[in-house]
């Protein structure tokens, strides 16, 4: 828990100087395809288009483009086969470490992901290693220097959250994968932006 | 709200001390700069002033 907040705040906070826009666009668009084509075009009844689109939306990714990725998902539009790869190794210390990856050519991401691995001494492992260690949830982060923790947390726990954090200047909030949405709602409907 | 996003979360975590910090977080941040890469998750502890040291040298 606590390690994986800390990464969080670094990305926030690296994010912030991140010009590299169009890669992540080209994540979101991933996301948004494998999650359609997994849970189904309805994001009522999935959560996890859900989660990808209300963060497309954030980053100002124009609806259309977001109902393109959709449509290449759900097989309304043919377009590349991107497939969900996931890879599990150990890192320094001993460290689990879970590698989520959308690609059209596994072959490639497998020898890009094993030498980062093999560089930093750490090690590629079998399927199945570490993964039961993670447990996916939904996670709100919010600037908190903008917002007030006290208000933050009585949003999101009346909304189910299960965890509010706060480390330095980052507030994160933990929820179940579902009441992600309901949470990251109430807490924009109680102003913390 | 700065993201809205879904997560791995570890059930434990492994503290990790100075002499390794740094190489992991290397590794952490190559992986996660990769084109097919979504996302990357670890159960790392690193204490608060080891990660401060360290950020700057990412």
């Amino acid at each position: 828990m606590a390690g994986h907040s800390k990464w969080a705040n670094i990305k926030h906070r690296k994010g912030a100087q991140d010009a590299k826009r169009a890669k992540i666009f080209t994540r979101l668009i991933r996301e948004l395809t494998v999650a359609a084509r997994q849970g189904g075009g309805d994001p009522e009844s999935n959560p996890r288009l859900r989660a990808a689109m209300t963060t497309a939306r954030g980053s100002n990714m124009p609806n259309d483009t977001i109902t393109k990725a959709i449509k290449r998902g759900t097989g309304e539009i043919a377009g590349m086969v991107i497939e969900e790869v996931n890879y599990e190794g150990y890192g320094p210390g001993g460290v689990a470490i879970l590698v989520e990856c959308q690609t059209d050519n596994k072959n490639r991401t497998t020898a890009e992901v094993r030498h980062v691995f093999t560089k930093f001494n750490g090690n590629l492992g079998a399927n199945g290693c570490v993964s039961y260690l993670f447990e996916r949830k939904g996670m709100v982060v919010l600037d908190g220097t903008r917002c007030d923790l006290e208000a933050a947390m009585d949003a999101a726990i009346e909304a189910g959250a299960e965890d509010v954090e706060e480390e330095g200047e980052v507030i994160s909030v933990t929820t179940a994968m579902e009441d992600l949405h309901a949470v990251s709602a109430a807490l924009h409907e109680a102003d913390c932006r | 709200v700065t993201s809205t996003e879904l997560v791995q979360v570890p059930s434990t975590s492994v503290a990790v001390d100075k002499s390794e910090a740094l190489t992991l977080m290397k590794l952490i941040t190559h992986m996660d700069d990769l084109d097919d890469v979504s996302q990357v998750s670890a159960n790392f502890d690193i204490a608060d002033d080891v990660m401060a040291e360290i950020e700057d040298k990412l």
